[in-house]
C-alpha cells in the first residue's frame, strides 16, 4: 500500500547504521507473492513487493560504525512496498530490528527515498 | 491630469487613490522633493526632502531650494495639479505652488511647510510663540498602554514661532498625532501624519491589545464584543480579522480614527468558542496570518462534548491482538476549518486510502466550495457529512452520514489516519474538515478497515461533487490528449487525480520521487522554456519528485515523465 512513510522518529531507535549508497548488484530476490489486482484506476491496492538482497557501495557513512566508506556490503530489501534495482541510490537506514539476519536489513517503508537527508541528519542530531 | 514626470505623477497617482485627496504642508514636501532633486535618482529625491525639512529653514528658502532644481517640465505638472486636479488644498500649500509657478508672490506670514513628519530631522512647523507641541505616536500606542491624550512635548515655538522636535520610537509608516498646547492650557486641534522619510518601507506591523475587548455570548445566539477601555485598541484604519477557531467563520473590522472597535461590530459562535485575531495596517499581514492573539468567550466546556454516536472500525492491524483498539479514540474541538479548505490542509494517515485524500484535496483546489457545504456542525459535538450516491445513469441520491469528531490518535499525538497537515494537531486545535469527513466516508462504506484496502479516485470524486467521473489510461502514445484534458480540466475547474502503475511495475520508481500504486491530486498543466508540465500533489503532504525545497507534496513533473510513471487520470466535469 502507498501509505506515508513511517515517521523517522519511529524507526531510529532500530538503526545502526546510516549510509548514503548505491546499489551495484540485486544478488538474490525472494519469491514474489501474487499481487492483487484492483479495479481500473485503484491504487493502494495491498500487497507487498518481495524480499531482495543486494550490495550496496558505501559512499558515506552518516551514522554508526557497520561499515566505512568504500566498502561494498550485502543488505537485504524485506517484503515491502518498493523494490531496488542497480543504480538506486541514495540514504539507506541499517539496522536488523528482529536481530537474527546475517545482513542489515533496510528500514523505512521506501528505502533509499524514504527519507530526505537533511530529515535524517536533524533525527540523528535529536538523538 | 497628464502628469509628465513620473515621480510626481506617482505621488498624484497615490493622492487621487485617497478618498479625499487633498495637498497639505505634509504631502507637497514630498511633491516639491520631486521637484526639485535635479534628476529621477530617488537618493536626490531623498536629499532634497531633507534640505527642505532642516530645522530652521524659512519658507523663502524652501521656495528657492525648489526653483533651483525645476525644470519646464515640473513646472507644467505643477501647474496642471493647480488647475486640473481638483485637489482641495490647504491656504499654504497652494500659495507655495503659486508662487513656485509665478502666479502670486510668496506669502512669507505662512511661515515654512509645517511638520514634514521627517524624523530624521524632527517635526518641523510654526506655531505660536510659546506653544508647546504636544505628541503621541499611534501605531506605538495599543501595546503602550496609553491613552490618546498621553502625548509627550517634543517642542516648545521660539520667539518666531518655529519649533523643530523628536518622538522616540517612531518608524516609517507610523500615524502620529500633534498638537499645540497654550500656556493657558487650551489645545489645538489634533494633526495627523504618517511618518516618512524614515526608511523606503512601512517597518512596524500594527499592533492590537486583546486585553481591551471583552466577548459575551448573548442569550438568543451570538458574541456582544464591546471595548472595555478608552485607551486605543489598535492602529487607526487598521483592519481586524477575527476567526471563529471552531466554525471557521471570519468576521472583519476596520479600526476608527481613534483605533476604537466601531459601533455595531458582533461576532456569531457561542459561549466558550475560541476567536483568532490577526491586524493589517495594509502594508503589513495582508493575509492575515500572523495571529495577534486569541480571545475566549467566556462560559462553555472545551472538553470532551455533546454526542456521542458509534464510530467506524479502526484498521484490523491497529487492533491489539485481544481485539481492543491499538490507538486510543479522542474526542477533538477544534475548527472546522482554517482560513477555509485548501488542497494543502491534507495529509494522508497510515492507512491504504491514497484514493480518498487525493480525490479530496483535488476538489479542496478546484472548489472548496464543495467542502464547506458537504459538511454541517450540528453544534452538539456531532457533524452531518453529505455525500452523493451517483447510479449507472446519473441520478443522485444525498447520503446523510452522522459522526461526532472521536479520532484514533497516537500516544504521542495526532490521529492515526487522515490528518490535517497545517498548524497544529492537538485536539483542540486542528482542523477538521479533512479527518473528520474522511471518518464519514469510512462510516458510510462500512469501517476503516473498508476503505483502507485501495480503492478509486474518481468515485470518490464522484461522491463528493455527484457529477460522474470520466477514466482513460494514459501511455506515452497518449501525452498530448492528457495534457490537453489536464489542460481543460484546471480551466473549467475539473477536480481531477491520477495514479501510478501498480507494484508489478515498481522497479519503475525508486528514485524518482514518485510512487508506484499511488494516487495523486491533478492540478493543472504549465509550459515554460518550451517544456510542458502536469501539476501533482502527493496526499501524503511531503515526498516529492525533484526538489524545491518546501517537501509539501505539491511539484511538477515534465509530461514525458508523467506518462511514463502514470497509468490512470480521473476527471470529474461539472
Amino acid at each position: 500500500m502507498a501509505i506515508p512513510p513511517d515517521p523517522i522518529d519511529e524507526v531510529m531507535p532500530d538503526v545502526r547504521c546510516v549510509v548514503i549508497g548505491e546499489v551495484t548488484h540485486i544478488l538474490e530476490k525472494w519469491k514474489q507473492a501474487p499481487l492483487p489486482k484492483g479495479e481500473d484506476g485503484a491504487a493502494d491496492v495491498p500487497g507487498e513487493l518481495a524480499k531482495q538482497k543486494v550490495r550496496l557501495k558505501v559512499a558515506e557513512v552518516l551514522f554508526g560504525d557497520l561499515t566505512a566508506v568504500g566498502d561494498e556490503i550485502e543488505v537485504i530489501k524485506p517484503d515491502g512496498d518498493y523494490v531496488l534495482r542497480v543504480g538506486n541510490h541514495g540514504p539507506f537506514l541499517l539496522g536488523d530490528p528482529m536481530a537474527r539476519l546475517s545482513s542489515p536489513t533496510i528500514l523505512g517503508r521506501y528505502g533509499p527515498d524514504s527519507y530526505r537527508r537533511d530529515v535524517i541528519e536533524a533525527a540523528l542530531a535529536r538523538g | 491630469m497628464l502628469i509628465k514626470d513620473k515621480q510626481i505623477r506617482a505621488l498624484t497617482d497615490k493622492l487621487e487613490r485617497a478618498e479625499a485627496p487633498r495637498i497639505d504642508d505634509a504631502n507637497l514636501i514630498d511633491i516639491l522633493a520631486a521637484v526639485g532633486d535635479f534628476s529621477d535618482f530617488w537618493r536626490n529625491e531623498n536629499e532634497m526632502r531633507e534640505k527642505l525639512s532642516a530645522p530652521g529653514i524659512t519658507r523663502h528658502e524652501q521656495l528657492e531650494l525648489v526653483r533651483e532644481g525645476m525644470d519646464s517640465a515640473e513646472r507644467g505638472d505643477l501647474e496642471r495639479i493647480l488647475d486640473e486636479s481638483g485637489f482641495s488644498m490647504t491656504a499654504s500649500a497652494k500659495n507655495f505652488l503659486e508662487a513656485l509657478v509665478g502666479r502670486a508672490p510668496l506669502d512669507e506670514d505662512q511661515g515654512p511647510l509645517e511638520l514634514t513628519a521627517d524624523q530624521r530631522n524632527g517635526f518641523v512647523g510654526r506655531a505660536e510663540a510659546g506653544d508647546v507641541i504636544e505628541a503621541i505616536n499611534l501605531s506605538a500606542a495599543p501595546l503602550a498602554r496609553l491613552h490618546l491624550d498621553n502625548t509627550t512635548e517634543i517642542a516648545r515655538a521660539d520667539q518666531f514661532g518655529k519649533f523643530a522636535g523628536t518622538l522616540p520610537d517612531v518608524k516609517e509608516g507610523d500615524i502620529v498625532r500633534l498638537r499645540t498646547r497654550k500656556a493657558d492650557g487650551t489645545v489645538s486641534d489634533w494633526v495627523t501624519i504618517r511618518a516618512t522619510g524614515l526608511s523606503p518601507e512601512d517597518t512596524r506591523e500594527a499592533q492590537i491589545n486583546l486585553e481591551r475587548l471583552d466577548l459575551v455570548a448573548q442569550s438568543g445566539g451570538g458574541i456582544e464584543v464591546t471595548q472595555n477601555t478608552a485607551r486605543p485598541l489598535t492602529e487607526p484604519g487598521a483592519t481586524v480579522r477575527i476567526t471563529n477557531a471552531r466554525t471557521g467563520e471570519r468576521f472583519e473590522f476596520v479600526a476608527t480614527d481613534e483605533g476604537a472597535l466601531p459601533d455595531g461590530f458582533a461576532l456569531r459562535g457561542r459561549a466558550g468558542d475560541e476567536f483568532k485575531v490577526a491586524v493589517s495596517d495594509g502594508h503589513w499581514n495582508l493575509s492575515f496570518a500572523n495571529v495577534a492573539g486569541v480571545l475566549k468567550v467566556p462560559g462553555g466546556d472545551n472538553g470532551p462534548v455533546g454526542v456521542d454516536v458509534e464510530d467506524p472500525a479502526a484498521q484490523k492491524r491497529h487492533l491489539k491482538p485481544d481485539g481492543t483498539n491499538r490507538y486510543e479514540k479522542v474526542r477533538y474541538t477544534g475548527p472546522l476549518f482554517v482560513d477555509g479548505p485548501s488542497a494543502s490542509d491534507v495529509r494522508q494517515g497510515a492507512i491504504g486510502n491514497c484514493y480518498f485524500p487525493s480525490a479530496m484535496a483535488a476538489v479542496a483546489y478546484t472548489d472548496p466550495g464543495i467542502i464547506e457545504n458537504m459538511i454541517r456542525d450540528n453544534e452538539d459535538g456531532t457533524y452531518t457529512v453529505t455525500f452523493q450516491n451517483v447510479s449507472w445513469s446519473g441520478a443522485t441520491d444525498e447520503v446523510e452520514i452522522l459522526i461526532d469528531a472521536d479520532l484514533y490518535t497516537r500516544s504521542w499525538g495526532g490521529p492515526i489516519y487522515g490528518v490535517a497537515r497545517n498548524g497544529s494537531n492537538k485536539p483542540d486545535k486542528m482542523e477538521l474538515w479533512f479527518p473528520l469527513i474522511e471518518k464519514a466516508f469510512a462510516k458510510w462504506k462500512g469501517s476503516y478497515e473498508t476503505i483502507g484496502e485501495g480503492g478509486v479516485a474518481g468515485k470518490v470524486l464522484e461522491a463528493v461533487t455527484g457529477k460522474s467521473y470520466d477514466y482513460q489510461f494514459i501511455s506515452p502514445s497518449s501525452k498530448d490528449l492528457v495534457y490537453r484534458r489536464i489542460a481543460e480540466a484546471a480551466e473549467k475547474g475539473w477536480p481531477a487525480c491520477a495514479g501510478t502503475h501498480g507494484k508489478d511495475r515498481a522497479e519503475l520508481y525508486t528514485n524518482t520521487g514518485v510512487y508506484a500504486n499511488h494516487s495523486y491530486s491533478v492540478l493543472g498543466v504549465e509550459e515554460e522554456a518550451g517544456v510542458r508540465y502536469v501539476k501533482l500533489r502527493n496526499p501524503w503532504g511531503q515526498s516529492e519528485a525533484g526538489n524545491d525545497g518546501q517537501n509539501d507534496g505539491f511539484f511538477r513533473l515534465e509530461l514525458d515523465k508523467f506518462v511514463e510513471l502514470y497509468g490512470n487520470l480521473a476527471v470529474c466535469p461539472a
